[in-house]
């Protein structure tokens, strides 16, 4: 089974999406992302096109999770991550450290997943003051 | 005698006809113009004359729970009691006069015309419901790309109607915020309540928020608003100036009406609605009446007095709730505690120094103590 890396970037209250829109964006995190799994082994879905519109080696799919090869990344904002967990060897969560309202919520709970928080950092975003980035390995 | 009055029916028939025609060619115009509004007569405090017409005065009881005898479930704060929203006297109110809707982008097939609070449901525990299938009420005569603010004026009760604003960067404050206390907004009759986080039940509430367009001590820029409110519209201020920021050349249209029944001082809600300009509402698109409640506390809107529900009674099961995934802890009071998943979520007695100790952290929303 491919082994993948995926993130996602979540409120106080664990919210992704509200009335289907994303609650929030900062460039400033989507270039560390890149940076750090490097643009060319991107997946994300036609939904976040917006958000790495800069970023010319990302490849597109209405799965990015199905379609993500082995040592890929995906970034997620609009799917559940529970029916592919197995797959997914690290897990980064973003952390807005702001409130939004919220209809879908992130669906995993990391520990009950089976992950080990690795590492915990934080950085200044373009419209956010403070974004946490946990990393979580199996 | 039969001749001549089957010729008055033909002749009655074809002016009918004639009517029904031209009424028809109206509607079917109206739809393709995409013109959903109506004009509707205001009176000098630019409140809905036929609507004042009807307001029933029998149910201006206070708490936010005043079920007429009819007892609709859905709609049981209003009925009967048709309001006189602030529609603004300077055509910048809800809908109202003819134009055209925004919808998604598109126009002209929005579900409603202009905010109507009687088809508002009752508070059910979300502080928002969604209006107008989430399209804002704005017509394309108002989505301009060129930053601008308007806080229109009191009502002759002293309320706040409306502020309307494009906000862009320019808007964004450029200083720290200022001391808003000397502002006392009708319906301010403070009062604290140990189920409140914090204690206190009334902020003065930003229609339009500082950290959007930089406004202070403006008194037609802020309502008595119960905390609960206030929280509830700091996360749709947030997304817009999260937009703005990171959208720096684009515009958002941003209007908030508070939603007065009759002569009370308190406000019942506030109508917030978001639309960016650029991108056709891609990114930012709502349209939501936040409920002026406080969970706990019964208020009495004609004037803003306060009084606790169950008084005496019924203190939450566990002192603070735990979000098990990120590490927060909330006070069991907590309205943002109640959105937890039940997956992540775990009832604590323990004391908080434990917690802190465990790897928890404080949620900055009701600062537990």
């Amino acid at each position: 089974m491919k082994k993948i890396t995926v993130a996602v970037v979540l409120d106080d209250n664990e919210g992704m999406l509200l009335f289907g829109k994303r609650q929030s964006k900062d460039r400033v995190m989507i270039a560390e992302f890149v940076s750090s799994v490097g643009e060319e082994n991107i997946y994300v879905s036609p939904f976040s096109k917006r958000i790495f519109e800069n970023y010319v080696s990302v490849t597109y799919a209405d799965n990015p999770i199905e379609a993500c090869v082995d040592g890929g990344a995906c970034f997620i904002e609009n799917m559940p991550l529970s029916p592919y967990v197995d797959s997914i060897e690290t897990l980064i969560i973003y952390r807005w450290n702001r409130l939004y309202h919220s209809d879908v919520k992130f669906d995993l709970n990391p520990e009950k997943s089976g992950f080990k928080l690795e590492s915990v950092s934080e950085f200044q975003g373009s419209s956010h003051d403070r974004i946490t980035k946990e990393i979580y390995r199996k | 005698m039969k001749t001549k009055f089957k010729s008055l029916l033909a002749v009655i028939a074809l002016l009918l006809a004639v009517c029904l025609s031209f009424s028809s060619c109206d509607a079917v115009l109206d739809e393709f113009m995409g013109v959903v509004g109506d004009y509707i007569p205001l009176d000098d405090n630019g409140n809905n004359e036929t609507n004042n017409e009807t307001n029933n005065e029998t149910n201006n009881e206070t708490n936010n729970e005043t079920n007429n005898e009819t007892n609709n479930e859905t709609n049981n704060e209003t009925n009967n009691e048709n309001d006189s929203t602030n529609t603004d006297g300077n055509g910048s109110g809800t809908g109202g006069n003819s134009g055209n809707s925004v919808v998604n982008g598109s126009l002209g097939e929005s579900a409603e015309t202009e905010f109507d609070y009687s088809a508002i449901p009752a508070y059910k525990g979300n502080p928002y419901v969604v209006v107008n299938n989430n399209n804002p009420f704005f017509k394309k005569s108002d989505l301009v790309t060129e930053s601008y603010e308007t806080y229109n004026a009191l009502d002759s009760l002293g309320r706040c109607t409306s502020a309307v604003a494009c906000i862009g960067k320019e808007l964004l404050p450029t200083e720290d915020r200022g001391n808003i206390s000397s502002v006392k907004p009708t319906g301010w009759i403070q009062a604290q309540y140990s189920c409140i986080n914090g204690g206190i039940l009334y902020n003065r509430c930003h229609l339009i928020a500082f950290q959007l367009t930089g406004e202070n001590a403006n008194r037609e820029n802020l309502v008595t608003g119960t905390r609960y409110m206030n929280e509830a519209m700091i996360p749709l201020e947030n997304m817009v100036a999260d937009y703005i920021k990171e959208e720096t050349e684009n515009h958002v249209m941003y209007r908030v009406t508070p939603i007065f029944v009759g002569s009370e001082l308190l406000c019942r809600g506030v109508l917030v609605e978001a639309y960016s300009v650029e991108d056709e509402g891609e990114e930012i698109c709502f349209n939501l009446f936040l409920y002026n409640v406080q969970p706990g506390v019964i208020l009495d809107y004609a004037t803003g007095a306060s009084y606790a529900e169950n008084e005496g009674e019924e203190t939450p099961d566990c002192k603070y709730i735990l979000n098990t995934s990120n590490k927060k802890i909330h006070s069991a009071t907590c309205g943002n505690a109640a959105t937890i998943g039940a997956n992540n979520r775990q009832e604590s007695n323990d004391d908080i120094q434990d917690l802190l100790d465990e790897g928890y952290t404080k949620a900055g929303c009701c600062n537990p103590t």
